[in-house]
This record gives structure tokens, C-alpha cells and sequence, in this order.
């Protein structure tokens, strides 16, 4: 995909100071001083993408030692590279690129053409996250919701993408707008209902409340959200078995995102287990006097989006371009609901890898079987154990090798009915400038314990992951 | 349900059901779990020391293990399921470093968490609807006991 490949000279619109062949033709022997003309190759992959979608730009030259980009787009380059490009815009747009050196210069142009977006689709944007913007690999993508059945409506940006949760939850406090006023949840006794919504970083609290949720041409409808940070007087009081479960995350500064899109294996966060029991650090019933545990049907219950949406409601395709060693200062991906209903999101030749009913399946790293694995957009690195890679300092959380490590593994179908292996690569975040924004990091938990391989967004890298509903009929599975 | 304890000199399987009492807290005496949580008990003298082992499966599914020394004092738990226990009681005074350690590293959703101090270890990673995780305090294992005993 990213192989920089010098490109002949058909694929140049000019070719300056020399002959039309460039670096292919030997100097004349009358000129025996005369510097080595210059040459650029530049070339996109796709070279038609949707509105949003992200098409990967690769350029290289000889005999150069600055390049110019013009066109679509700007600025001084390197004189070989790579970059994720995307438009907004239908139409043709032209990256041109001309490179200089002693001998002249050149200059190449590749094409993208930009179509309308299909209405099973939307963009991911892979940003530092908010907070403090330490957070490399943060995938979000814009979220539009109305007050059910009618127009009055707002779309919220940067929220993160995440396929190891179920449901949307949006920070009130600065984001949501209260003039939206959205429809209550109420439980059995007519009591507004709160949610303590676990993260293994900490919890979000909030309450329930419905909204259309809108993404490209889907709706779901009526669909039950968690509302982070309500501020009615319900729920300014966390319950303690919430609080209990970790650190308060349910801030645009500590969570780096304007909310969170669970766009998981299942249909509810909490599912059968909260309809006919309490289940401590759940649902609550609030009033005046504070909040305690509820059950709630599932219809009330905090829902994946998608499986709300009228069509294309039996999983999502996650696509992302490559990441080349060093990172990405710029990366677009493209979320595609549905699986198998339309041109755009055919299984084709992916390998399915079935999942049990948490969600997991197995990989063997190192000898070891890792049973309780996953795919997970929502985390910023590759997190498994291993004992031999340096962690960073203070951030015990992520590796720091001496130098890249390129790894492998094995995944296996929950069952052991497939089994593939894989590679993988892990830099050191600390050595990345802060322009990179996307990069294949790693992270542990001191080489012990842990019995999952937490895949999270840089396995996603130059990969189409299709993540199948347990309520599409042949889910749950990953497959890529 | 429970792993086997692979030991020669498992010394006495005694296995008991608890009834409330008996829960600990990393590095301190007993906490309690919510009603309806059922605990049982193994004596394991596989080390120099022997050590007590309390199972415990929540009402919701979710397994708990503690390690305890004989003077009474847990050095070591792990959690594993598809909610949060109470990581309060589980951890004791060690939860306030694994809430900080989460707060001084703000991030977007739901990566694994480490914390690898001298004085204590906490593992925790998973997803929503499916957790596990891990902590012992390092300079309490028993002699012959390792981290990765601790599963």
C-alpha cells in the first residue's frame, strides 16, 4: 500500500531543466557538470473515495531537496512521504507536488475523485484527544441528536468512537444542549433513571433520557442515551457503589471527548442481567432524596445506536488507512453501519473470529493463551502482557521500547474453529514529536495477569474490521 | 468454578461458605460485599507460608479472589466478570492510588490501567460487560508465591 515507489515520468505533468525521462536518461557526455534533473512520483490509494473518506497519499522523488506541495493541498514536504487525505467536498481535486534540486525540478499530481457520501456512512477523525492532548490514536466521529420526531436537533463532534461499549452517552455540562430538552427515562416506579456506566479507566454518571440519534442517513429512534453530567438536582449526588467502581470520568477533561459511541457487539451496556435484578453501580431510581439501585427493562435501557437504526442495523465496518513507522500527523477513517446490506460493506474475504457472549475471543502471544481478547477502538493502544518490554515512566500504563518492536500473535475464534496469525509493531510514544497524532503504541500491565489482548485502535491500521451484532443473526464476531 | 490449586501440599481443603464476614481489603482487615455473595475458603500451604485463599462469586456473576496471609491480612485479589466488584472495599487504601493513577492520565474511553509501584500493583483491563483484573501489595507474597500465582 505504502510502497514509495519511483514513479516513471508518465505519470509526471512536467518534468523541467532535463529530458522528458528524467532521472532514467544518462547525462550528455558534452555536460559532465550538469546536475541530475530531478523527479517526483505522487499517486493516491484509492483514487476515488466518498465525501469524508480518507484516500492515502504517497509521494517520492530523486534528486531532490525540498518539495512544494500546491492544489488541494499546501505547504513545504518532505521530499518522501505518505499522508491520509480527505475532502469534504464532491468534485476532482488535484495534489500537486513539485520537488527541486541542483538539477531543476519536477513536478507530479495524482487525482481524487470525491463522490457523495453513502447514507451508511460517516467519518473518523484520529486525533490527540482533548485532554491536555496527550492521547495519541483517539478515533471521533460527529453525532447528531434531536428531540424524538422533531427537528430540533444538534450535532456534537468529537466523540469517540468505541467498539468495546454498547450505547451513546454525551457530557451535558458545555456540550449538550439543554434547550434540546430531551424525554426522560422513567423506571417502574416513575422515577427518573441514573446510570453509573463502567470504564476500566473510571465511570461516567449521568441519566437516561431519549433522543433520535442520527448518524449519515440512519436513525434510531427514541433511542435511550446517558446524559453525563446532568446537572438536575437528581443527580448531583454520585451513589456510592458508583463511585466505588473508580475515578469520575464524566468530564470533557477527563475523558477527551464530547462523549462516548458504543458501537460494540451488543445491543445494551448492561443488557438481561439488569431487567430482573439490582445490579450495584447500574441503573438507579432518583428523586429528590437521591438514587438507588433499579431494574430496568431493556427497553429503557442505554442502546447501541445501530442496532436502532432501521437498516443497516447488524454491526459496523471500521476502515483506517495505514500508519507508516513514525506515526501519522493526519489520519481519516470511515465508519460503515451495516454488514453485508449494501456494496459498501461486503464481508468479502475477511476472516470471521466468533465471540463469546462477553464479547471475546482468544489469542496466544508468546505461548500464552490470552482467552478474554477483543478489538477496541475505544482504547489507545495495543495493551497485552509482556514482561520483556520496557514500560514508560511515569506512565506505567504504555511500553517504551529501546527501539521498535515488531511482534506477532495468533488470534483464534472463541471456539477455536479459525485460527490466524498476526503482526504487529510497537513504538515508543515517548520519542514521537507532538505532531503525530496516530501511531502503533503498546501498553501492559507489568508482563503479568491480564488474560485479554486489548487490539485497540492501531490494530485497526490499514485494516476493514467488521464488527457483527449478537442480534444480527450470526453475531457476535470481529472479523477482518 | 474455582481453579484448582495446584499444589502437592494443599493442606487442608477445607472449604467453607462465609456469611458476610471474612471479606478483606487489599493490605488490611475484613470489608464486606454486597448481599447474597457467597465465599469459599481454601487453606493453602503450598509456600513457606501458608496462605488462605477466599473465592467469592458476586450476585452478578462477577469472581472475586483474595489471598490472605495467616495474621489475617489480604496481599493479594483479583477480579474477573461482567461488572466492577466494589474496588473501594476490594483495594482498601490502595483504590485512591488507582484513581489517581487514572485521573493523571486523562484518556478517551476504556484502556487498561497499571499501576506498578514498590509498595502495590494493580492490573485492571477488559470492556464493558466483561472485566478483570488484578492487585497484590509485592513485598507481602509470600515467600514461593509469584504474581502470576495470582490469577
Amino acid at each position: 500500500m505504502r510502497a514509495a515507489a519511483i514513479l516513471a515520468c508518465e505519470m509526471l505533468i512536467s518534468c523541467s531543466g532535463g529530458g522528458s525521462d528524467g532521472a532514467s536518461s544518462p547525462p550528455p557526455a558534452a555536460k559532465p557538470a550538469a546536475a541530475v534533473v530531478p523527479t517526483v512520483g505522487i499517486a493516491l490509494a484509492p483514487a476515488g473515495v466518498a465525501t469524508g473518506q480518507a484516500s492515502m497519499l504517497t509521494w517520492s522523488s530523486t534528486d531532490a531537496v525540498s518539495c512544494a506541495a500546491s492544489g488541494a493541498w499546501t505547504g513545504v514536504k518532505e521530499t518522501t512521504g505518505s499522508v491520509a487525505v480527505s475532502q469534504a467536498g464532491v468534485g476532482t481535486n488535484i495534489y500537486s507536488l513539485t520537488c527541486t534540486g541542483a538539477g531543476g525540478n519536477a513536478t507530479g499530481a495524482a487525482t481524487l475523485a470525491t463522490t457523495a457520501a453513502a447514507g451508511n456512512a460517516v467519518p473518523v477523525f484520529i486525533e490527540r484527544g482533548a485532554a491536555g492532548g496527550n492521547s495519541l490514536n483517539v478515533p471521533f466521529v460527529s453525532v447528531t441528536v434531536c428531540r424524538p420526531g422533531t427537528s430540533a436537533c444538534q450535532s456534537i463532534e468529537r466523540v469517540l468512537l468505541d467498539t468495546g461499549s454498547y450505547g451513546l452517552r454525551l457530557i451535558a455540562p458545555g456540550v449538550l444542549d439543554a434547550s434540546l430538552v430531551l424525554p426522560e427515562v422513567l423506571n417502574a416506579r416513575a422515577e427518573r433513571v441514573g446510570e453509573c456506566a463502567q470504564f476500566v479507566s473510571g465511570f461516567t454518571w449521568g441519566s437516561i433520557h431519549q433522543a433520535d440519534v442520527k448518524l449519515a442517513g440512519e436513525t434510531a429512534a427514541a433511542l435511550p442515551i446517558q446524559i453525563i453530567g446532568d446537572p438536575a438536582a437528581e443527580f448531583t449526588a454520585i451513589p456510592a457503589d458508583c463511585s466505588s467502581t473508580g475515578a469520575n470520568i464524566g468530564t470533557v477533561a477527563a475523558l477527551g471527548a464530547n462523549g462516548i459511541l458504543g458501537v460494540g457487539l451488543f445491543n445494551h451496556d448492561c443488557g438481561a442481567a439488569c431487567v430482573t435484578r439490582v445490579v450495584p453501580g447500574t441503573y438507579y431510581g432518583c428523586t429528590a432524596t437521591g438514587c438507588t439501585g433499579t431494574e430496568l427493562p431493556l427497553a429503557s435501557q442505554v442502546a447501541n445506536p445501530v442496532a436502532g437504526f432501521v437498516t443497516n442495523n447488524n454491526g459496523v465496518v471500521l476502515v483506517v488507512p495505514p500508519v507508516p513507522n513514525g506515526g501519522a500527523t493526519t489520519l481519516t477513517g470511515t465508519l460503515i453501519f451495516g454488514i453485508g446490506t449494501q456494496t459498501n460493506n461486503q464481508l468479502g474475504s475477511a476472516t470471521v473470529y466468533a465471540a463469546n457472549s462477553r464479547g471475546n475471543f482468544t489469542t496466544t502471544y508468546k505461548g500464552v493463551t490470552l482467552n478474554s481478547s477483543f478489538l477496541d477502538s475505544g482504547s489507545n493502544a495495543l495493551f497485552f502482557p509482556d514482561a520483556t518490554i520496557p514500560v514508560c515512566v511515569p506512565s506505567s500504563s504504555f511500553y517504551c521500547p529501546a527501539t521498535t518492536l515488531s511482534l506477532s500473535a495468533v488470534n483464534s475464534s472463541f471456539n477455536g474453529s479459525v485460527s490466524r496469525p498476526i503482526s504487529f509493531t510497537i513504538e515508543n510514544p515517548q520519542s514521537l514529536p507532538r505532531s503525530i497524532k496516530a501511531a502503533s503504541i503498546g501498553g501492559g500491565t507489568a508482563g503479568t495477569g491480564i488474560r485479554g489482548f486489548d487490539f485497540g485502535l492501531p490494530f485497526f491500521f490499514g485494516r476493514t474490521v467488521f464488527v457483527a451484532l449478537s442480534s444480527g443473526g450470526t453475531g457476535p464476531y470481529w472479523a477482518y | 468454578m474455582h481453579a484448582v490449586i495446584r499444589t502437592p501440599q494443599f493442606l487442608a481443603a477445607a472449604v467453607l461458605i462465609y456469611s458476610g464476614a471474612g471479606h478483606a481489603a487489599l493490605g488490611s482487615a475484613p470489608a464486606r460485599f454486597e448481599p447474597g455473595a457467597t465465599t469459599a475458603a481454601s487453606s493453602v500451604a503450598s509456600a513457606a507460608t501458608p496462605y488462605t485463599r477466599l473465592d467469592t462469586t458476586l450476585p452478578t456473576g462477577t469472581q472475586i479472589r483474595e489471598y490472605v496471609s495467616l495474621a489475617g491480612q489480604v496481599f493479594a485479589v483479583s477480579w474477573e466478570g461482567p461488572f466492577l466488584p466494589d474496588l473501594q472495599a476490594l483495594l482498601g487504601i490502595h483504590f485512591e492510588t488507582m484513581v489517581a493513577e487514572s485521573v493523571r492520565t486523562p484518556r478517551a474511553g476504556n484502556s487498561q490501567l497499571a499501576v506498578n509501584r514498590p509498595d502495590v500493583v494493580i492490573l485492571s483491563g477488559g470492556h464493558m460487560r466483561a472485566f478483570e483484573g488484578r492487585a497484590w501489595l509485592p513485598a507481602k507474597l509470600p515467600p514461593g508465591l509469584t504474581p502470576s500465582d495470582i490469577r
